[in-house]
């Protein structure tokens, strides 16, 4: 019975401890209400939304994302966390890469211009907290086109020719050679005279 | 001898007149007038990462069916295609100039990001095709696209730009942005005779601002707006 009852008190120590770790909770509007403002607002009402129940974790804005396009990456750490430092390697970028703290102790954010030339897919770059809490963050890749379309085949932009301009300069070719025969005739009847 | 020489003079003055007739008549010329071209400050607005910014709601996804631009005449239908397996848009065929493909890997017309909707310039079937005059577009033109759930999504065109093929910026034409945007391409710029390619593409930039019901719009092509002329003009 003893034995019991502690464990009962154990169990009730770690749910208070676990409730105390658990982050503030983040509005749950701010997507929806996200979509109706400007994009400046867009950026500050960024916040995580789904991260109360797993520390660390993270989200990734926008998702899915497309190559040249800046990427940010939000995580929380646990409110301990001093810093935190977001691993580039698989997306082509330097390989640590220091994030911001937000207002929000133990969040952090960081805004990546992914390179142009990132392969369309899904990733899953890591980052590491000061508390050493380690995580990943996932979001994928879109394709977009590489290269320029071929929307066209010139008909409008090319010169239209038909053999009359060739036939006419050899009728011109041959009036000529009439002419330099007439006048060379006129000669011959003047000599003659 | 005399008869022999008049007679000469006669048969060059009139070899020399055909000849002349003949080769004015056959100049090489265009059959139509070169594709208009966007003037050049709207390319170096484009081209500085003009940033759009929208306070309308994005849509839900619904795949594009029509588009209608009516500036330029434009009644098109639009297909959804992907990629090649070598990276490129699949394009509407040459066989069938006056019909848009949409790129379909990405957002729909009013989602989040960048909608990228391809047209011909022109054809051999038709001469001009659905974007010969995308080039005369100017910021402030809209550009209405039905959708399949029978929404109208519209756009105003913020920006006009024409790169050359050997150094388009995909990330500035294709990456995402924060508001619902929209990107109409074509060819145009001088034509290569020898590779028979364009040597530049012509980018048209419209934001989303809103959408609207349109029971009538004529999913099947069967109806087209009353303003509107067709896909050439």
């Amino acid at each position: 019975m003893r034995f019991v009852k502690a464990a009962v008190v154990a169990a009730g120590i770690n749910v208070c401890i676990l409730a105390a770790a658990v982050p503030p909770v983040f509005e749950a509007s701010t997507v929806s209400q996200a979509s109706t403002v400007s994009a400046a607002s867009q950026e500050s009402s960024a916040r995580l939304t789904s991260m109360a129940v797993a520390v660390p974790s993270g989200r990734v804005i926008p998702n899915p994302s497309a190559p040249g396009t800046p990427t940010r990456f939000d995580v929380f750490c646990g409110q301990d966390a001093k810093s935190a430092t977001l691993f580039g390697q698989s997306l082509g970028l330097a390989e640590l890469i220091l994030m911001q703290s937000t207002s929000r102790p133990g969040e952090f954010f960081v805004t990546v211009t992914l390179p142009a030339s990132i392969a369309p897919g899904r990733y899953h770059p890591s980052f590491d907290c000061s508390n050493g809490n380690i995580g990943k963050v996932s979001f994928s890749v879109n394709p977009v086109p590489h290269q320029a379309p071929e929307t066209g085949d010139g008909t409008t932009a090319t010169e239209t020719g038909t053999p009359l301009s060739s036939i006419g300069y050899g009728l011109m070719g041959l009036g000529a050679v009439a002419g330099v025969g007439a006048i060379a005739l006129r000669r011959r009847v003047a000599h003659r005279s | 001898m005399r008869f022999l020489r008049n007679w000469l003079i006669g048969l060059s003055l009139a070899l020399i007149a055909a000849g002349a007739l003949s080769s004015y008549t056959g100049k090489q010329q265009l059959r139509w007038s070169a594709p208009p071209a966007p003037p050049a400050w709207e390319a170096r607005a484009s081209a500085h990462g003009y940033v759009a910014v929208s306070t309308t709601k994005p849509l839900a996804r619904s795949l594009p069916r029509l588009i209608w631009i009516p500036k330029i005449k434009v009644w098109a239908p639009i297909e959804a295609r992907g990629l090649r397996p070598n990276g490129t848009a699949v394009l509407p065929s040459l066989n069938h100039p006056l019909i848009t493909t949409w790129f379909d890997r990405g957002p729909a017309p009013g989602q989040r990001g960048t909608t990228a909707i391809f047209g011909h310039v022109d054809s051999h079937k038709v001469g001009p095709a659905v974007f010969y005059k995308l080039g005369l577009l100017r910021p402030g033109d809209l550009v209405y696209i039905t959708l399949e759930d029978r929404r109208v999504a519209i756009f105003r065109v913020y920006a006009l730009a024409m790169y050359r093929k050997s150094s388009f910026p995909t990330t500035v034409v294709y990456r995402y942005t924060r508001a619902p945007t929209l990107r109409l391409i074509t060819c145009g710029g001088r034509f290569d005779p020898r590779t028979h390619h364009y040597l530049s593409n012509v980018v048209a930039f419209a934001l989303y601002v809103g959408a609207k019901r349109d029971p009538s719009s004529g999913l099947n092509g069967d109806r087209r707006p009353a303003s509107g002329t067709g896909a050439r003009s």
